[in-house]
Parts: C-alpha cells; structure tokens; sequence
C-alpha cells in the first residue's frame, strides 16, 4: 500500500529465508503466500465462512471442489471454529461473532499453509473468553507455524510466546526466551517498560 | 519518569512492612536472651503472648502480597519484590516459633541450671545477624547480606562445640543432669536453626536485587 504513497520512504531490510523482501525483483505474491497476517480487528470478507477460506486457495489456482471443502474443512478445524460453523458454511462470515470472526481470520491465513504468521493485536478487540481461545488456539499453531504477534498486553506476552523483543521508537532494543525478560532482562529499559513504568 | 504510584506506594508499604515485622521477631530475641538468662518464667510466658501477633503478621502480609499481584501483576523486579517479602515473612514466623519453644523451656524447668552463660554466647552473634539483616534489607545492601551469611557460621560453630559438651555432661552425671542437658540440647538447636532461617533471608535479599538464587552455608 505504500507504493501509492509518492513521498513514502522506506529504510532497511526485511529478510525472509536470507532474502531482502524490499529488493527490486522480490516476488511479493509468493511472499504472501508464505507469510500469513492476522489484524487487530477481525476483518472477514464480506462474503461466506466458505469463500473467506476458499479464496486463497482458488487465487492460487485450486478449482476442484473436494480440494476446496477439503482445506475449508481443515483449516477450520485448526482455527478450532469447525464445530461451530460446520453447518452453516454458506452464512456470511460478518454474522459471527468478534472471536469467531478472528478465527475465521486465522483460518484464512492457514489455509494458505504459510510458514509464518503475523499476528497485530489478534485479541484487543475481544473480550476475555475470546482472548482466551485464540490464545490456546495460537499455542496449538505453534507447533506447526512461526508465529510473530504484536501485543500491547505484558500478561499475553508472558503467556504465550517462547522469544520475545522489545522495540521501542522502532529499534530492537532487547530480545530473549520470554521468561528471562519477564524474570530478569538486562536492560533497564526494557525492565522499565514491562513493570509499567515508562511508557 | 515514575508511574503506577499506587502500586509504588504498595510496594514501598509492604517492604515497611516486612521491615517491621524483622524489628518485631528481633525484639522477641533480645527479650528470650534476657528470659533464658534469668530464668524468668514471667517473661517467657509474655513472649509466647507475644507471638501471636508476629503470626498475624505473617498472615496480614501474605495477603497484602495476594491483592498486589491481582491487581497490579508484578513482573521482574516488582515480582521478586512481592515473592522475597512473603519468602521472608515465612522465615521469620519460623524464627519467631523458637522464641516460643525456649520460653517453654524456661518455664518447665524447674531447677536451677548453671548453663544460662552457655545459652548467652549463642546471642552475640544472633542479635548481631538480626542487625544486620535489619539494615540490608531496609538499604537494598547485599553485601551486608552476604555478612549475616558468614556470621551464621559462627553459631553452627558454637552449636557443634556445645552438643558435644551437653553430651558429654548428659554421660558423666545423673538422671536429672542427663534430663537437663538432653533439653538444653533443643534450646540450643533452636537458636542454630534461627541462624538458617536469618541465613534464609539473606539469600532472598540477594535474589531481590541480583535476580540471583544463591545457596549461602
């Protein structure tokens, strides 16, 4: 989106599998099929729990049908939402609720089979049972998926995640396991940050 | 810049708080020093009425620690903070229960010994670890910790020279001088083991400002 910005600059690198995701020649379409991205607000398409979860797929090329049910049906089930919408596939995904629609986000992420996910904020906009179940949920996918997630909770972080990082005015100020920055990190700052402190 | 002062106010109250309760237990062993080498069965029964309050203390502070990690979720120094006061706490209710055990002593022994000047070498260097932890943990001083640590040594010292004389005694005499120093034996186990548990606290103030567990004697 920022190439239709004329006076957006950008400065650094971001690199996936050693490559420089800014260069000139990068193919971002396959990026995009390796990096999944789950936002803040839950964003389905306006269009059926089924279409939200096929679309990937058929933008890629998958027209047959037992394929299509087959990774809908999967990546539900992963997303652990299948049960509670496995009758009503053709019902448009706005009717669900805020969780729900979260995690028909993260089922259209995986069914793209990324290898990394990218998660901004997946439960601020949710309530506290919510949060819960796409927190379990991110602790399943875990095993299988990279798993980036930016969160604005402490207790989340703690939670949830194995490494975690510190930035602050956008440079990574400390990283490390999770449980030495919560118990001890070594710079001031960060131990400023996470007790509250600085904010 | 400084936030959360609520929570820093807390913080600041509970380790008052902790600090009180060690100036409290401290008291109950310049008092037992006193008790123990008089042989004074009035006061040892006023320290026993005495430490219900220092167990109430333990209890207020442990669920003082409770209510600040649901409402302000402490992590880091804050964590290590909240943990070693409810840590401590427990060492010194421990500590304060042999003041307890001792002032039975008093009061069940009904002839007069001649081991009160044996008793009191034991409380040199107790009331001075007292001191010292005292003052560590009021000015966050982890060498002075360390100090108590090493001071501890001197009353396991002190413990394995007099044993070995109890038992002696205990063989060379009589029933009743046997009796005498088979319970002269717990009064002085008492006092060693008040020595682990100063030693106790002092390792938990190193682990509250070094992030540190380290096993100190």
């Amino acid at each position: 989106m920022n190439d239709l910005i004329p006076e957006c600059k950008i400065s650094g690198d971001i690199l996936f599998e050693d490559q420089n995701s800014y260069a000139k020649d990068y193919d971002v379409i396959e990026l995009r099929t390796k990096i999944g991205m789950v936002f803040q607000k839950p964003n389905p398409f306006p269009m059926s729990i089924y279409d939200n979860i096929a679309y990937g797929p058929r933008c890629q090329g998958v027209k047959d049908k037992n394929q299509l049910d087959q990774i809908v049906e999967e990546s539900l089930k992963r997303a652990a939402l299948w049960d509670e919408v496995k009758d009503r596939l053709k019902e448009s995904a706005m009717k669900l609720s805020g969780g729900q629609q979260q995690r028909v986000c993260i089922a259209r992420a995986i069914a793209m089979e990324p290898e990394v996910i990218l998660m901004d904020e997946p439960t601020s906009a949710l309530d506290p049972i919510a949060t819960q179940r796409i927190e379990d949920l991110i602790t399943d996918l875990k095993k299988d998926y990279t798993i980036i997630i930016v969160t604005h909770s402490m207790q989340q972080a703690a939670r949830i995640s194995d490494y975690t990082a510190f930035f602050y005015l956008g440079e990574l100020k400390e990283m490390d396991e999770t449980d030495v920055i919560f118990k001890s990190p070594k710079l001031k700052q960060t131990e400023d940050y996470i007790t509250g402190r600085f904010g | 810049m400084r936030e959360r002062i609520k929570f820093e106010t807390a913080l600041l109250q509970l380790h008052e708080e902790v600090a009180q309760m060690i100036a409290d237990v401290s008291a109950q062993y310049v008092q037992i020093r006193k008790a123990l080498f008089e042989m004074d069965r009035t006061l040892a029964e006023s320290l026993i009425a005495k430490d219900e309050a220092i167990n109430q203390k333990e209890r207020s502070i442990n669920e003082f620690v409770i209510s600040i990690i649901i409402k302000e979720s402490p992590v880091a120094s804050d964590l290590r903070a909240v943990i070693t006061a409810m840590k401590i706490a427990s060492d010194l209710e421990r500590i304060a229960d042999y003041v307890c055990n001792i002032s039975k002593y008093i009061i069940h022994t009904k002839v007069k010994t001649d081991l009160e000047n044996m008793f009191d070498t034991f409380f040199e260097p107790l009331i001075s670890m007292f001191e010292r932890i005292a003052q560590a943990y009021a000015e966050e001083n982890v060498e002075l910790a360390l100090e108590v640590a090493h001071q501890d040594e001197e009353l396991d010292d002190l413990f394995d020279l007099n044993v070995k004389s109890l038992i002696n005694t205990a063989k060379d005499y009589n029933d009743s001088k046997a009796e005498e120093a088979a319970r002269a034996l717990f009064v002085i186990k008492n006092l060693e083991r008040a020595g682990d548990h100063l030693t106790n606290i002092s390792e938990s103030i190193v682990f509250l400002h070094k992030a540190k567990r380290i096993t100190l004697n």
